[in-house]
Parts: structure tokens; sequence; C-alpha cells
């Protein structure tokens, strides 16, 4: 018994010591990170109870300025871009209606839904409160989101795990949903983003 | 009953009225595109946009807008189709010579709005060759007719998501499968000519759906199997995404030869492309006459892949147990592949082979099925 215990400690012991030199060596230190694979996903409830939209894609596409340091993850800059035609919710013809009545722009193009943002910090917890600029169709309104990372091992790399979710607006954006057959989605639409991001190999190079 | 004639019923009904393999989309109930929430029957004015969206010409539906159409709907008060389903069975056992049915089967549906938020909707069905469940030692089945009235009901939505039902119609099961012939439906008094007179009442909303019921005999039972009784089915989406639904159906029938009591837990779990349908009733009979008590257990697999959204195969496996003194064991599997052509035409094709582990006798079918419908 009296082993185990020591064991334990010991274990411990190495953990939290391992802990500190990774985050002394971090700390400071500023990386650009690069989604290597990320999902969007979305969900409308309507006003039939039995009914919900839900979709996914598997083209976000994003890339994140990140800073270690003593108060924990700094986000600098987060850029991300989802292509329209990406997203499908698994029925062709109701994939073909939210492109033609929520997505495409008054000049007929069907341009890709972005998200930009400035600085937020994540404290140590790494849970990060995100306000930027959501753009829909060529338009652009403020949208916060919700962010929380996990920093996975790898070496001298810094790589995350990332998962978060907001709520959009489609009358922000200047979209009037679409009803089919007295099925009218909600105005709000819940989304969701979880994607690995590592750090770019020529940045990871210089740290 | 021989073997031959156990497969050839079990691959005679397969009317193709109810989709549960749309929980892969996210319709836990059926109410989302049918006018009835017990599903099966006429399709509402979304249900039938997605029926011509899940198929293979697919596009957008556009309701029939003219004079004629007009009439024949009453404005919209009435809605209406004409069904008509071919079907070519083959059948062997073992060493025995095979044989072939064709059948067919038509069919007029009608839903006429009554205002003020009452409904009349009603089945009429004629067929070349009835279709009769199985009777076994202690049940006969219902008798069967080339013509019928397989639902008359008069309807009440009280509230958007609570509804009321009066009349006649088949009594609520639980994955609600559109084959009556698999062991759960046939086996616990679901088949084609099992129309109950029934009082129901539906209550849906965002995550569960609760139907609770009382009948009574429906009139075509054989002497001393006119049953009465009372269930309830409650189902819940757990995880709350709209595809995992999990529910329990409880039953208790009682007539002059028979009680049985039925708990039929089952699942329909949809995972975009695929999903998993599942259900295992236990039914306790108590035969009144011999005061003899036995279980009767059947479980239904389904794994079904949606290839296209208009294809979309399915591997079944069946299972029966029953009990001494009626001791019976049936294990079986399908393969299924549905193809919906247009929203007026389905094909239907499904090997199946059963096996009786007591006699060691294997069954051998298939059935090609072409279904037809009127889309206004």
């Amino acid at each position: 018994m009296k082993l185990q215990v020591r064991h334990y400690i010991s274990a411990l012991a190495f953990v939290l010591l391992g802990n500190v030199v990774v985050s002394a060596a971090e700390e400071g230190r500023m990386a650009k990170l690069e989604v290597e694979s990320g999902t969007a996903s979305f969900e409308s409830s309507t006003n039939m109870p039995g009914i919900e939209v839900k979709g996914k894609s598997s083209g976000l596409s994003a890339s994140v300025e990140v800073a270690r340091d003593g108060n924990g993850l700094t986000l600098r800059t987060i850029e991300a871009a989802i292509p329209v035609k990406s997203l499908a919710t698994g029925m062709k013809v109701r994939d073909e209606h939210m492109r033609k009545y929520i997505f495409t722009a008054a000049d007929g193009q069907t341009p890709d839904i972005r998200f930009q943002a400035g600085g937020a910090n994540c404290g140590h917890d790494l849970v990060c409160k995100v306000s930027g600029n959501m753009t829909i169709r060529g338009v652009s309104h403020s949208v916060e989101l919700t962010l929380q990372a996990k920093q996975q091992s790898s070496g001298s790399t810094l790589a995350f795990r990332v998962a978060g979710e907001g709520v959009v607006k489609l009358s922000d954006f200047g979209i009037s949903a679409p009803s089919q057959f007295g099925v009218t989605p909600s105005n709000q639409v819940k989304f969701r983003l979880e994607f690995a991001a590592r750090q770019k190999a020529s940045m990871a190079g210089n740290r | 009953m021989n073997r031959l004639g156990l497969v050839l019923l079990a691959l005679s009904t397969v009317p193709l009225h109810a989709l549960p393999t749309m929980i892969r989309l996210g319709y836990p109930t059926c109410v989302s595109c049918h006018i009835s929430p017990q599903g099966g029957g006429l399709l509402n004015l979304y249900g039938r946009s997605i029926d011509q969206a899940q198929s293979l010409v697919g596009g957008e539906y556009t309701p029939w807008q003219n004079s004629v159409a007009e009439f024949l709907n009453d404005n919209g008060r009435i809605t209406q189709d004409s069904r008509s389903v071919l079907q070519q069975q083959d059948v062997s056992t073992d060493s025995k010579a095979g044989t072939q049915v064709f059948r067919s089967r038509f069919l007029y549906r009608n839903s006429t709005d009554l205002g003020k938020r009452w409904r009349f909707s009603a089945t009429i069905m004629g067929e070349n060759v009835p279709a009769p469940r199985s009777s076994f030692a202690y049940e006969s089945a219902t008798r069967s007719s080339q013509t019928f009235v397989t639902s008359a009901l008069l309807s009440y939505r009280m509230k958007p998501a609570l509804e009321i039902e009066v009349g006649r119609d088949a009594l609520p099961t639980g994955v609600n499968m559109a084959d009556l012939s698999t062991f759960v439906r046939a086996r616990n008094r679901e088949g084609y000519y099992d129309t109950a007179s029934q009082a129901k009442v539906f209550w849906w909303a965002k995550r569960y759906q609760i139907t609770s019921y009382v009948f009574a005999p429906g009139g075509n039972e054989r002497t001393g199997q006119h049953e009465s009784g009372g269930g309830v089915l409650t189902e819940m989406d757990v995880l709350g995404n709209r595809r995992t639904v999990v529910g329990m159906n409880l039953l208790r029938g009682t007539s002059a030869l028979e009680d049985r009591t039925l708990i039929g837990p089952y699942a329909r779990l949809g995972f975009g492309r695929w999903g998993i349908l599942a259900e295992h009733d236990i039914t306790d009979r108590s035969l009144k006459s011999t005061k003899v008590s036995f279980l009767q257990s059947t479980s239904y697999g389904q794994l079904f892949i949606a290839a296209r959204e208009w294809l979309v195969p399915s591997l079944v496996v069946e299972r029966l147990r029953v009990q001494r003194p009626y001791q019976e064991h049936l294990d079986a599997v399908k393969l299924e592949v549905a193809a919906r052509i247009s929203s007026q035409f389905t094909i239907t094709i499904g090997p199946r082979l059963q096996h009786d582990p007591i006699s060691g006798h294997w069954s051998r079918g298939v059935v090609f099925q072409v279904a037809f419908k009127t889309v206004h």
C-alpha cells in the first residue's frame, strides 16, 4: 500500500513538473495555427413540432494566431471560412433550397460564409468568448461564439482541439426564412464548430 | 401449419406505407409528413414534397392546380389518392416444390377536412388474393376479405400537437415498420385484416410522443377471439438530436379465449445515411379454456443504409420464440432493396431465408413488388 501511494505521488509530481516546463517554454510566444480538419454544423427548429433542419460541412478552413502567456491562451486573430456548397442537410432538394433562399446574394453568387475576429483571452481553462464579424451572402454582422480549446501534446508544436458554438439570426443578414408548404425554419440558427488546429511547420521551427 | 405456408405468409404483405427509416434525416415522428400522427396513409403537403425529393426523379413537388383538381379536392378540403401494389412471390422449403403467387392490391385513400379541426379519413382496399396472417394452435387469423375497409377514422386535432381519433384502424405499434408479415407484427395481431375498433389520443412534442388507446373487436375476428383492451405507447428522443428515439409499447387485451399482455421496447436510431430499427415484443398469453400460460417473444432488427436518397438497402433479422406447449423457434434474415423511382413508383425486392432450429428446415423466398400511387 505504501509503495502504491509513493508511486502515485511520484507520478503526480512528474505530471505537475512536466506541465510547468511546457508552459514555461511556451510563455509569451506567438504562434500561427491552421485548421487541419474541421466541421461546422447547424440546426434550426421550425414552426412544426416534429421537424427540425440540421446540416453539416466538412469544408471548414481557418487560421488562428495565438499566444501562450502567464494568463493562459490569447487568441490574436481568427479567420474562418466555409464554402456554402459544402453544407449539406442529407436531402438534395433541401440543400438546393438552402443555397438558393439563404445563401445566394443579390448578384446570384454564393460567397463563402466567413468569420473574422480580433483578440480574445481564453484564461487557463482555455474557454474563449470570441466576438467577431460573420459574413453571409456578403452581409456582415457581429456574432459571439464560445470556444473551448484542449491543448494536445505534440512535441514542440502547438496543437489544439477546439469546439465552439453560437447563434445567428437570419434577419441580421437580411435573410427571410424560407417556407416549404407551411414549414418555416426559425429565425435563430444554432451553429457548432469543431476543429483540430496545429502550428504551422515553419513557425514551429522558429519557436 | 406447414413451413411452406409459414414462409408464404411471411412474405405476403409488404404494403410500404410507413417509412420509419426517415429517422436518419431527423424525422422522429410520423406526423411531420403524414396526415395521421400514427403514420401510414396519406401524406400532407410537406410530406409529398419530401416524398418527391427522396425519389430518383427528385425535384420540386408542385401540387396539381387546375379546375379538375379543385373539383376533386374540393378547394383543398379533400386529400385523396389511389394506390396499386403488384407483388410476385416465389417460395420454397427444403425439398418441397416451390410456390409462386402473384398478388395485386388496389387501395383508395381519402382524408376529408370537415372544418373546425375535424377530419374523416378512410382506406378501402380490394385484392385478387387475400393475404391473411398465419393461424396458430393458440390463435386464429382474422377473417380476410377481397374488399376491405382497412381504416375509417374520425379525428379531432384539439391542439397543434394533440389529436383524438375514433374509428377502425390498425393498433399503434412501436417501430411501425411497413412489412406487416414480420414476426413482431403478424404474431401480435397486427396483420392486414386486424383493424380493431378503437379510440386513441396522440400527444407529441419536440422530444416525446405518447399514444394511449382503448380498443374493441373489429368484427372480423374468429369466434371467441373478439378482443378488447387498451394500451399506451411512449417514446422519447433520448439525446435530443431527433435521431435517437427509444420507446415502449404496453398492451393488455382480453377475449373469450385468451388474455394477452404485451411489453415491447423499441428503438429508431438514425446516423445520417444509415440507421437501425429494433423492436423486441414479449407477449404473455393465457388461454382460458386450458388454463395454459406461455410466453411468446418476437424480435426485429433492421440495419438500413441510404446508398442514395432514393435507394435504401436493408438487412433485416428476425427471431421468434414460443414457449411450450406451443413451442416454436424461427430465425429469419432478409435483404431488402427499396428503390423509390418517383413519388408515384416504388420498386422493392427482398430475398428471405428462414430457419427452424427445432426441425432443422430451411425456407427460401423472394418478393418482387411494384407500388404505384397517384399524387396530386
